[in-house]
């Protein structure tokens, strides 16, 4: 996603050839020139498709409909063997006897589009074994039918090679079933409204277009019947939420309805039983069916955006490599079936299973999960250990101390789910003003019945008033609403913001100012060089060797500085015998000298933290300091956020110094840099700040994340964060920030433009009523016009949301 | 006019057929998942060639 009015600023307007991402370091394939890719996950997806003959993927993508944006994907680098284990087939894996064939349902991460489906359900061609494979796009569900004999880590490792991270579902739940039936039942009332409003028309019609006598009255009588089961069935939400609502004491939109349709239906009993043909049943059922459909549109557009919040239900499940006292070695097995005593070994590169302490080696770990630090943690043995930190540095044995709920990772989470109920939903605009019009509605009735019973007789006041509750029965706000706001929520999906819930926009149009976290979200979160000092010169550059030599390492270091160096285009020099040591950084031999990269301890001289020697036949040539950097656009954007009114501020885990570095250069004052926050500390402050946004990625943030008025999620983030936030940005950046606030403050207009739309229209509706001008035919056409007029302004929308849509099919 | 006895029972017969029929297939789960299949429809049901091509392959 580019941001809006600045397209094309950077200097090249290259994008991936797999995900379609900007480029900022061009990654290649050795004989391709015509492709370039954001990362090496990208490519490594793009070879896998091209050698099974699947480019074909690239078409599909490009033709069929995007929806979701998603950014660059991760090179998959796990075997999945854990789902071999027998534990994990009684859990997760269905058979059928008749057919010899077994069933494993995956959530995957990562559907955003017609060519997912199209590769994912390719999968029988060119997997061996595989039967069938299905894919619900809208839960993001797959299910996978393989022979008995097959291996299921075989297929989870081939569908994560494609760049779709999968995570094992259990058999069906509770909630899904509930779900499926609740989806069912919304239908069958839309469809029984829908038929009995169209024909209660055909009856209405024919009465308002002349009938007269005893034919007349019979097709009176027929709408009373038709309009019975929207009544007694269709209407019934209605009635359920205006009831729950008054009991509670608080205004809902739907108190006008439910009156509305009280009112109107019994009153149009009475009359036909009296002998008058003047019903109100065709408008009073065609209300009921619009308003189920709208809401159906918002529930709809909204099961989008709580998907994404299934992925934090994984969390810290995955691979574990667990001690079997019985065989003596190291078994792999879901951490999910991890015991308290269990001896664990955690590989580098791996996420600590459970928490525990060290028992052998020796190991770095990265910790910004839950200390917001990206600086790595030397841990020896009795030091203890956090689920879902990252091991960087050697194998390592744990001891099992707490797993699941009770890991500090676990108690974050139930933390987190306990805010979240806690949470007292917002009292909206909408909502509000719905009380103050029902308020205003009952006044003018009564006003209305005494001074025309006054002036004329009790029948006519009472028409006249009923004509008057129906005609502002405030289907506007209703039914506007929902679509505005259904709308907006799939605007946003396509440009890659992913939004829980439909209040969140209004939220975020309210808050006055972002908090933003600084590892991750201001910055890239990962080391780029800050000093580069050569000792010796040799015959080749210092740059080449290292940019060489780190070509192959997977280390977060290695990888970032080659994607520096390649910007500044170094030469790339055959490397041969590479090792890589975790801890012990990397070696090889270019031309003879045998060359090392590795950290400096001890002598860093005047360079602070992070600093790696490039070190030829044993003597130091190169030293090179390393530091987080702002993205590149984080400065105007910051400003751009100010502009719209939002305060900037930056709350961070990590030192003053890097904290005021980052700061300034992003333009946000010292009076509003918090460094050295905790993730409690974090919490307190947040829940001593009215209306604020918090942006952040990691696990320390996830509590501040739930406790402050809205929670975005930057892309990038833990899963646990983005159980916590109300906010995802699956693109990565600050860019589909600033596209958040405009949206939604461009909705909350629109929304405020249909209220003042309706609310003239009504006051004009009601003069007429109590004049007496109204009656049941003109009812039945004023209702539906100022239905689709406000439906007319809001598909259309306001000048930014049409641009909104343009740029987003321009850019996708 | 007498025939408005036949046509307006049979019209609405028609339209409760319709609604069965719609509620049969609302419970049967003919509309549990609205995406997929729209989409899938559009998709070629021919085979990929699955001739060995390793252009591009890296490494």
């Amino acid at each position: 996603m580019e941001d809006l009015k600045h397209t094309h600023t950077s200097k090249t307007a290259l994008q991936c050839s797999h995900c379609g991402e900007k480029v900022v370091t061009e990654f290649k394939n050795h004989d391709d020139e015509e492709h370039v890719f954001c990362c090496t996950g990208c490519r490594a997806v793009f070879n896998i498709l091209a050698s099974k003959g699947l480019e074909e993927y690239y078409d599909m993508k490009e033709k069929g409909p995007i929806f979701k944006a998603r950014g660059p994907i991760k090179e998959n680098k796990e075997n999945f063997r854990y789902m071999d284990s027998s534990e994990f087939e009684e859990e997760f894996v269905q058979y059928n006897s008749e057919t010899g064939t077994k069933t494993v349902r995956f959530y995957l991460e990562g559907i955003h589009c017609l060519a997912c489906l199209w590769l994912l359900e390719k999968l029988p061609e060119f997997k061996k074994g595989i039967t069938q494979s299905r894919l619900e796009m809208s839960d993001s569900v797959l299910s996978v039918t393989m022979e008995k004999n097959v291996f299921i880590s075989d297929v989870a490792k081939e569908i994560a090679d494609l760049g779709y991270p999968p995570h094992p579902l259990a058999s069906k739940g509770d909630l899904e079933s509930f779900e499926i039936k609740e989806n069912r039942k919304d239908l069958s009332r839309i469809g029984v409204a829908a038929f009995c409003s169209m024909n209660i028309m055909l009856y209405a019609v024919s009465i308002y277009g002349g009938a007269e006598g005893a034919l007349a009255h019979q097709f009176a009588w027929v709408t009373v019947v038709l309009s019975l089961p929207v009544l007694f069935y269709s209407a019934i939400p209605f009635y359920k939420s205006a009831w729950s609502t008054l009991k509670k004491g608080t205004p809902s939109i739907d108190q006008p309805v439910v009156l509305a349709i009280l009112v109107g239906s019994l009153s149009g009993v009475i009359d036909i039983w009296n002998g008058k043909v003047d019903t109100y049943f065709d408008s009073l059922s065609v209300l009921v069916f619009l308003l189920l459909f709208s809401r159906y549109i918002l529930k709809k557009a909204q099961k989008k955006g709580l998907d994404s919040s299934l992925a934090g239900s994984f969390f810290g499940n995955g691979l574990a490599h667990r001690f079997n006292s019985d065989t003596g070695q190291f078994e792999d097995i879901y951490s999910r079936f991890l015991k308290v005593g269990d001896n664990i070994k955690v590989m580098p590169g791996e996420i600590f299973p459970a928490d525990g302490d060290i028992t052998k080696g020796q190991t770095s770990a990265d910790l910004s999960l839950l200390s917001g630090e990206s600086t790595p943690v030397n841990m020896f043995p009795g030091t203890p250990v956090f689920n879902g930190t990252v091991n960087l540095g050697n194998p390592v044995e744990v001891r099992v101390s707490y797993v699941g709920q009770d890991s500090r990772l676990g108690q974050i989470l139930e933390k987190i789910q306990q805010d979240r109920s806690e949470k007292s939903p917002l009292l909206s605009t909408v909502d509000r003003l719905a009380h103050q019009f029902i308020v205003a509605i009952f006044i003018i009735s009564a006003f209305v019945l005494g001074i025309n019973w006054y002036l004329y007789d009790g029948a006519i006041a009472i028409t006249r008033t009923l004509s008057l509750v129906i005609v502002t029965c405030p289907c506007a706000l209703a039914l506007a609403t929902p679509l505005a706001l259904s709308r907006s929520l799939n605007l946003a999906a396509k440009a890659g913001i992913i939004i829980k819930t439909f209040d969140v926009l209004e939220r975020v149009a309210r808050s006055k100012s972002i908090l933003f976290d600084k590892t991750g979200t201001i910055t890239y979160g990962t080391l780029s060089i800050d000093g580069w000092k050569d000792l010796h010169q040799g015959e080749l550059s210092s740059k080449d060797i290292i940019y060489s030599l780190e070509k192959f390492s997977n280390h977060p270091i290695g990888k970032s500085l080659t994607q520096q160096l390649g910007d500044e285009g170094v030469k790339e020099l055959p490397v041969s015998d590479f090792i890589e040591r975790s801890g012990l950084g990397v070696s090889g031999t270019i031309n003879g000298i045998s060359y090392q990269i590795k950290k400096i301890e001890g002598k860093t001289g005047s360079y602070p933290t992070n600093t790696i020697g490039l070190y030829g036949d044993e003597k130091l040539l190169t030293i090179v300091s390393l530091k987080d950097t702002p993205r590149h656009n984080a400065k105007r954007l910051i400003q751009k956020l100010k502009d719209l009114g939002k305060a900037a501020f930056i709350l961070s885990g990590d030192s003053k110094q890097n904290v005021a570095r980052i700061g300034s250069a992003v333009g946000i004052e010292t009076e509003k840099q918090f460094s050295e926050f905790s993730p409690e500390d974090k919490h307190e402050l947040i829940s001593q700040m009215p209306d604020v946004m918090m942006v952040g990625d990691g696990a320390n943030d996830a509590m501040a994340l739930q406790k402050a008025n809205v929670g975005v999620a930057v892309s990038g983030s833990v899963e646990v964060s983005l159980r916590a936030a109300d906010v995802y940005l699956t693109t990565p950046g600050l860019e589909p920030l600033t596209n958040l606030v405009e949206l939604s403050n461009q909705t909350l207009k629109l929304i405020k433009r249909n209220l003042v739309i309706s609310v003239v229209y009504n006051l004009l509706g009601a003069t007429l009523a109590a004049l007496g001008y109204i009656t049941p035919l003109s009812a039945a056409i004023l209702m539906p016009i100022s239905s689709f007029t406000v439906l007319f302004t809001t598909l259309y929308g306001t000048k930014w949301l049409r641009h909104f849509v343009r740029q987003s099919e321009v850019t996708l | 006019m007498s025939i408005i006895y036949v046509l307006a029972p049979l019209a609405l017969l028609l339209g409760l057929s319709a609604v069965i029929a719609f509620l049969w297939a609302v419970n049967k789960g003919q509309f549990d998942d609205m995406e997929t299949p729209a989409n899938r429809m559009l998709l070629e049901d021919e085979p990929i060639q699955n001739e060995t091509n390793n252009k591009g392959i890296d490494s």
